[in-house]
């Protein structure tokens, strides 16, 4: 087996990791069905756990996701942004800070009162910026910005009402001439709120 | 929405309003912001018995498939029912329009013949109507960004790099309208970037430094109506100039894709426009319609640039008076119009085109449901006088369905071609006012032009179905226009002076089916047949795609949130019969392009937001053998909407 099969196994086995083994009995949409009726905000934790040939030229020793995340008509919507900076493994290329910029929108299914899994689907703009460090490099090419899509899944542990354990993974193809394919690991806590009214209506 | 009425020759008007009409597709204002476009220019792209043509992504040619190409030109835009003389070395610039999405209210296209404000419609009409300012005040600014994948991004530092692609398209729309009962008001601009970058185009530029590949086109406009005298008034003032930014000191070119170069030419291209129309009622069923409007085209070659010369200026000067009956039986109306096109370039030289028109049609109630009609438009140059007549009839046995035929004979005067098209001769100087098509001995020059259609409606609440047959024979229609880009000297090999005849037969399809408010989809099929033509012809026709299969689908969970799909097939086109050509393909394969879009509107419709996803199977789209390959592009637009009723 090719060191690259295995990276895609192993990618495919943090997704299915998280999939969710459910059946249509237990769709029982605990997220709430009112739109943007609640927030959750919440931070985590990133690593970059596939390995491919964009690895053999940077290399990332973690990052981190800021999120808001909704109900949004049959399943909830998230925005946020992951930061992770990637090193240069040689002086022939220049280090770069990624700040992936998203919307996603997934499915949750609750597994028990405090267990739930989702699976959903994001896109997003993710943004490089080039080490300006680095000489020999062209200005022009110092920031680029390209689309980026990919699917999420994952768990939530909610020991109360208001906070939440999370475990996510998160595949993202970044659409540059030659695909760049990550696979993210992530972990944290988020605090859930109740939308302000005027934040509610305006997004209504 | 406001769907405008359909002109009196088509025989609708003594009809009963209906959703669906003969050869006609109405591209609502909520159609628009389904699909999620975001340049008046891209309006091309869903017209769904048409092709739309790009070299770039940005310029767009349409011409409906009903036509071959050349004649396909012949086509007519207007906005708010002033005609738009956008025409610029052949093509007619869409992109130059000082509009936004923002403001337009419904398009409706046809293909029908009949005669619309004063013009006589042989090939097609594209109609864009502005919405009417509401009462009070309102603030719009429209803001759009979009990003074609597949740039190096990280790449460009390894062995893998790439050249880059991305096209930027920034743009941004303000208007602020003020109305009331009486008179309203309503100004703006409209400004858009665009840089040519594919690798197509920057393969034969390879020279040209960036700032003759950026665009900055910056379009103000005044519109201005009112009620006076009994009747209703619009005066229309607008200008369009893509070039240098208007803000800043930036530089920026509108690349012209020239045939004698084989490659673009960067230019600056100015558009003006001013017109007032109206009606005043004479009598309880007269009533008189006035059109008057100046406008002008000017190019003038980007600063520095050499190889070719294309300083000039086409003036038009325009004017229509019609009076129209309106009684319980009938309906009719006559008209008379005069044109006049200046020629001015920079040495001095001036060609002068005038054409006079006089028109009249009129339909009635026929026995039983029938409901016949007739028109007659004649133009002349001065010398010779084209006859443009048809006739048509509507009948309805009952119930929901509809049956419709009409028949058109139409001539053109070489004149009324160069009237809206002087552009460069065959040896390449672009300025000589030569015509566009040389008298031919013992022939008086005129493309004549025959057409035949026959369509079947059934006309529901939840469904609307259409099945059209049509044929169009065409003699001496000029040959040497392909209608969009004549392209390199392969393309041009064709008979050049000469003139062709053919047929064009074929039969579309369409079904528009909403089985609930939140949901909708609609189909079309349009099947073009060629045949009895001579090389020149077929060699036209093959640059048109024989099959169009286009879908929509559109879902609304909430009424402030939605999902469109649009989904296009069209079959390949034949571009040098011989292979390829200066390294370009001499076919293009068939092609197939989805579109995916999602819209949100928050703060109580104020702010409007949209992502379009361009060409999401990613499988380039060439839609000419000279042009860009257009890969997933994304697309996002802000609309910010402030209404303060009165």
């Amino acid at each position: 087996m090719t060191s690259r099969k295995k990276q895609r196994r192993l990618t495919a086995g943090v997704l299915l990791l998280f999939l969710p083994v459910f059946s249509p009995a237990s769709t029982g949409v605990p997220s709430g069905k009112i739109p943007f009726h609640t927030v959750h905000v919440g931070s985590h934790g990133l690593i970059d756990t596939n390995r491919n040939r964009f690895h053999r030229y940077w290399q990332s020793r973690g990052g981190i996701d800021v999120f808001a995340e909704s109900p949004f008509y049959a399943g909830r919507i998230q925005l946020g942004f992951q930061y992770m900076p990637f090193s240069a493994v040689s002086d022939r290329q220049p280090s770069f800070n990624s700040l992936f910029v998203y919307a996603d929108w997934k499915k949750e299914w609750r597994l028990s009162r405090t267990l739930a899994c989702f699976l959903g689907g994001r896109a997003g703009f993710c943004r490089m910026r080039f080490d300006r460090s680095a000489s020999g490099f062209s200005v022009h090419l110092m920031q680029e910005q390209e689309f980026a899509a990919g699917l999420c899944s994952g768990l939530h542990y909610a020991w109360s009402e208001k906070w939440r354990l999370s475990v996510t993974g998160v595949t993202w193809k970044i659409f540059t001439h030659e695909r760049i394919h990550l696979a993210f690991l992530s972990m944290g806590l988020s605090r859930r709120f109740n939308t302000p009214p005027w934040l509610r209506k305006f997004l209504e | 929405m406001k769907i405008p009425t359909i002109s009196l020759l088509t025989g609708l008007a003594l009809l009963p309003a209906a959703s669906v009409r003969p050869g006609t597709q109405v591209i609502t204002r909520e159609m628009i912001q389904r699909s999620g476009i975001i340049r008046v220019s891209e309006i091309g792209t869903l017209l769904w018995a048409w092709h739309a043509v790009t070299l770039d992504g940005f310029r767009w040619a349409v011409y409906p498939l009903e036509s071959p190409a050349p004649g396909g030109q012949n086509w007519i835009l207007m906005v708010d029912h002033q005609r738009m003389d956008l025409d610029v070395l052949d093509r007619r610039c869409l992109y130059l329009l000082p509009l936004s999405l923002g403001i337009i209210d419904s398009v409706v296209v046809s293909t029908t013949p009949q005669i619309r404000d004063g013009l006589f419609v042989e090939s097609g009409i594209i109609h864009i109507h502005t919405a009417p300012p509401r009462s009070g005040v309102t603030f719009r600014h429209r803001y759009a960004a979009g990003n074609e994948t597949g740039d190096p991004g990280p790449w460009a530092f390894t062995p893998h790099a790439t050249p880059n692609v991305d096209r930027v398209a920034n743009d941004h729309f303000s208007s602020l309208s003020v109305g009331s009962e009486r008179i309203w008001g309503r100004i703006g601009f409209g400004f858009n970037q665009f840089a040519a970058t594919d690798q197509v185009l920057a393969g034969r530029l390879p020279d040209y430094p960036w700032e003759w590949l950026r665009a900055y086109v910056f379009s103000p406009f005044l519109h201005l109506g009112g009620k006076a005298f009994g009747g209703e008034h619009r005066l229309q003032i607008g200008y369009s100039r893509a070039g240098d930014s208007p803000w800043n000191s930036k530089q920026g070119s509108d690349l012209l894709f020239y045939g004698p170069l084989s490659r673009e030419i960067p230019v600056r291209n100015v558009f003006r426009h001013a017109g007032l129309d109206g009606r005043l009622p004479v009598s309880s069923s007269l009533s008189l319609a006035y059109r008057c409007k100046q406008s002008a085209q000017s190019l003038e070659s980007a600063a520095g640039f050499r190889d070719a010369d294309p300083g000039r200026t086409v003036r038009n000067s325009h004017g229509t008076l019609e009076l129209r009956a309106v009684r319980r039986e009938w309906e009719g109306r006559v008209g008379f119009g005069r044109d006049r096109f200046d020629l001015r370039i920079k040495q001095g030289v001036t060609r002068t085109v005038s054409l006079a028109r006089l028109y009249g049609d009129i339909a009635a109630a026929g026995p039983g449901r029938i409901r016949p009609g007739a028109a007659v438009h004649l133009t002349s140059d001065g010398d010779r006088v084209s006859v443009k007549a048809l006739m048509h009839a509507a009948w309805r046995p009952g119930g929901r369905q509809r049956l419709e035929t009409g028949w058109m004979y139409a001539e053109r005067l070489p004149a009324e071609d160069d009237a809206s098209r002087f552009r460069e001769d065959r040896d390449g100087k672009i300025a000589d006012p030569m015509p566009v098509r040389p008298d031919l001995d013992g022939d008086p020059g005129k493309y004549r032009h025959t057409g035949l259609f026959l369509e079947w409606m059934y006309d529901a609440p939840k469904t609307v179905i259409g099945v059209r047959g049509f044929v169009r024979r065409h003699r001496h229609m000029p040959a040497d226009h392909d209608g969009a880009f004549r392209g390199t000297a392969a393309l041009t090999a064709a008979p050049a002076a000469g003139t062709e005849d053919g047929t064009v037969a074929g039969g579309r399809i369409r079904l528009s089916y909403s089985p609930s408010r939140r949901l909708s989809f609609r189909f079309s099929y349009i099947r073009t047949l060629p045949f009895g033509g001579g090389p020149g012809f077929e060699s036209a026709m093959n640059r048109s795609p024989r099959h169009k299969l286009s879908l929509a689908w559109d879902y609304r969970p909430a009424p402030s949130f939605g999902l469109h799909a649009d989904f296009t097939c069209l079959s390949g086109t034949e571009w040098f019969p011989c292979g390829p050509a200066d390294g370009y393909p001499g076919r293009l394969g068939n092609m197939v392009l989805l579109n995916l879009s999602v819209r949100k509107w928050m703060w109580g419709n104020r702010l409007r937001t949209g992502l379009m996803c361009f060409n999401v199977l990613n499988d380039p789209v060439r839609t000419h053998p000279l042009g860009a390959r257009l890969d997933l592009s994304i697309f996002l637009n802000l609309e910010l909407v402030f209404d303060f009723p009165r």
